[in-house]
């Protein structure tokens, strides 16, 4: 079963930006991994083994493997451009939900972009035969839209399919991401990113990566600060340029131990606003109070609602639940409640009666508000 | 919305380049060369320029100002063809990412000189996707 090292899985993620013209087209098929070098064909357009999806607002290569990957196929997607600025993702216009072509709740605008080059795949998939592995890649947008397409593949084909995204924004909720884990394996998705990179800290909670349970591959920073710099697709090639998935793995932040985030929890240290990881430490904390009390509770989050209230609702009636259910998980819940707080800069909490489930929910959405805010802040601020 | 609006910001376009055209070897003097640049819309910009007696040509820097939020990855078009004997000729076509100066090859290339005949042959770096039938001898 073959495998991109982490330097072409990056190359191929940012080169799909640079496909701007035939003469770029040409060059790009030239690479190595790939079966229609230009070059080499007299007639272009009796050519098959690539097919390139241009739509309004998306773009994709689709390609037949070469050398060791002569029996996979590569579907590459790129994110904004200057020239087809589709960047309006960043900002909370289209935070909405809706169902992807497996039936589970996604971001609605990645969503639209994959369904529109959607028949173009097909059509690609149909053409050639692919007996191997289906490689999934993409940086920033076009790796959300990379997570989506492999979503779809692995229902459609029976092959294996590996997905790798650099620097990209959360592609769905809870759901979604599970059904990824589950159906691709945690060992064929390469999520990576810079730690101090703001765009997979986007759309906030409930939004989840997949593989759920895991953290990816995270490349440390030395930058203590939130940073558009660190979302460069060059930037990203450089990081793991000499390294192996392996390397960057090992690399995990402290609180992709569940351990060590219910030590955090527990800890009667105030979190400092100012330190920009106490948003990782937070997202990772509701997300495992939120699991502690689904685990327990078999609370099916499938009809969550699409608005940032009802989303930020149905999280507040699960911990209430919470409190209800065992002293321990309450007693995590009231942790949570006063981290976030904190946070947010807001008076402390006395006792455990204050927390109502309407009480949980306006912390809720001033939280997902003030992490959106500081996400947006790093991705426009002029530095 | 100040706060979330970036400042203009300038962006290399095209860096300059300098070379000499032949065609199975001899200098191609007085040809029209059209240089295009893409980079916000399927039309572009053009610029025309000629090659003197001895083939040689100097195509300048071609600059703007733009404000972008910074997770756009910023990407051009380029092309350029050289008319010759009724001939169409894409000496140097594909695109440069990032703004800076020389982003294309990473430097200017010296001893640049490109044969119309030639196959032509695909060369990438981070920043550059190109088909040229242009060689250099090294970047500096």
């Amino acid at each position: 079963m073959t495998i991109l090292i982490p330097k072409i899985a990056a190359e191929l993620a940012s080169d799909v930006y640079l496909v701007q013209n035939s003469a770029s087209v040409r060059a790009f098929f030239s690479r190595p991994e790939f079966a229609s070098d230009l070059n080499k064909k007299a007639h272009l357009a009796a050519t098959v083994g690539f097919r390139i999806a241009n739509v309004q607002d998306g773009f994709g290569v689709c390609a037949v493997g070469a050398g060791e990957y002569k029996n996979d196929v590569f579907l590459i997607f790129r994110g904004s451009t200057n020239k087809n600025n589709m960047a309006d993702w960043v900002s909370n216009a289209r935070i909405g939900v809706e169902f992807s072509k497996t039936g589970r709740p996604v971001h609605i605008g990645f969503n639209h972009i994959f369904t529109s080059m959607l028949s173009d795949i097909e059509a690609f998939m149909a053409q050639n035969h692919v007996r191997g592995t289906i490689h999934c890649v993409g940086h920033s947008l076009g790796g959300a839209v990379a997570t989506l397409a492999a979503d779809w593949a692995k229902s459609h084909f029976g092959n294996t399919v590996k997905l790798y995204t650099f620097g990209a924004p959360r592609p769905g909720l809870l759901l979604f991401a599970q059904h990824v884990t589950n159906k691709l394996d945690k060992k064929n998705i390469f999520r990576t990113y810079h730690a101090t990179d703001p765009v997979p800290m986007i759309p906030v909670f409930p939004f989840m990566h997949p593989p759920l349970n895991g953290y990816g591959h995270c490349i440390p920073s030395n930058e203590n600060i939130l940073s558009a710099e660190a979302h460069d697709r060059v930037k990203y090639i450089n990081s793991v340029r000499f390294s192996t998935w392996e390397d960057l793995e090992k690399r995990k932040p402290p609180y992709s131990t569940e351990s060590v985030v219910e030590q955090w929890l527990e800890s009667a240290n105030p979190v400092n606003p100012a330190d920009p990881q106490v948003w990782q430490w937070i997202d990772a904390s509701l997300n495992y109070v939120v699991k502690k009390v689904v685990g327990v509770a078999l609370v099916s989050l499938q009809g969550i609602g699409t608005g940032l209230i009802t989303i930020a609702d149905k999280i507040a009636w699960i911990l209430q639940k919470g409190i209800d259910l065992s002293v321990h998980i309450g007693r995590l819940v009231f942790h949570l409640m006063r981290k976030i707080m904190q946070a947010l800069s807001m008076a402390a909490l006395h006792t455990d009666a204050e927390i109502t489930q309407m009480f949980i929910g306006g912390i809720l959405i001033r939280l997902m508000m003030k992490m959106n805010t500081e996400a947006q802040m790093a991705i426009y601020k002029y530095s | 919305m100040s706060l979330f609006m970036r400042d203009e910001e300038e962006v290399v376009l095209c860096s300059p380049m300098e070379g000499v055209i032949t065609f199975e070897g001899k200098p191609v003097s007085n040809a029209k060369i059209e240089r295009n640049i893409k980079w916000q819309d399927d039309v572009g910009e053009t610029d025309t320029y000629y090659t003197d007696k001895n083939g040689s040509f100097s195509l300048p820097i071609k600059q703007t100002t733009v404000r972008l939020n910074k997770i756009t990855q910023f990407v051009m078009s380029q092309e350029i063809t050289v008319k010759y004997n009724n001939e169409e000729y894409m000496i140097w076509g594909g695109a440069k990412g990032g703004k800076d100066l020389y982003a294309e090859l990473g430097g200017q290339p010296k001893n640049m000189r490109c044969e119309l005949t030639s196959d032509g042959e695909s060369v990438r770096s981070d920043n550059t996707l190109l088909f040229t039938l242009c060689k250099w001898d090294s970047i500096e």
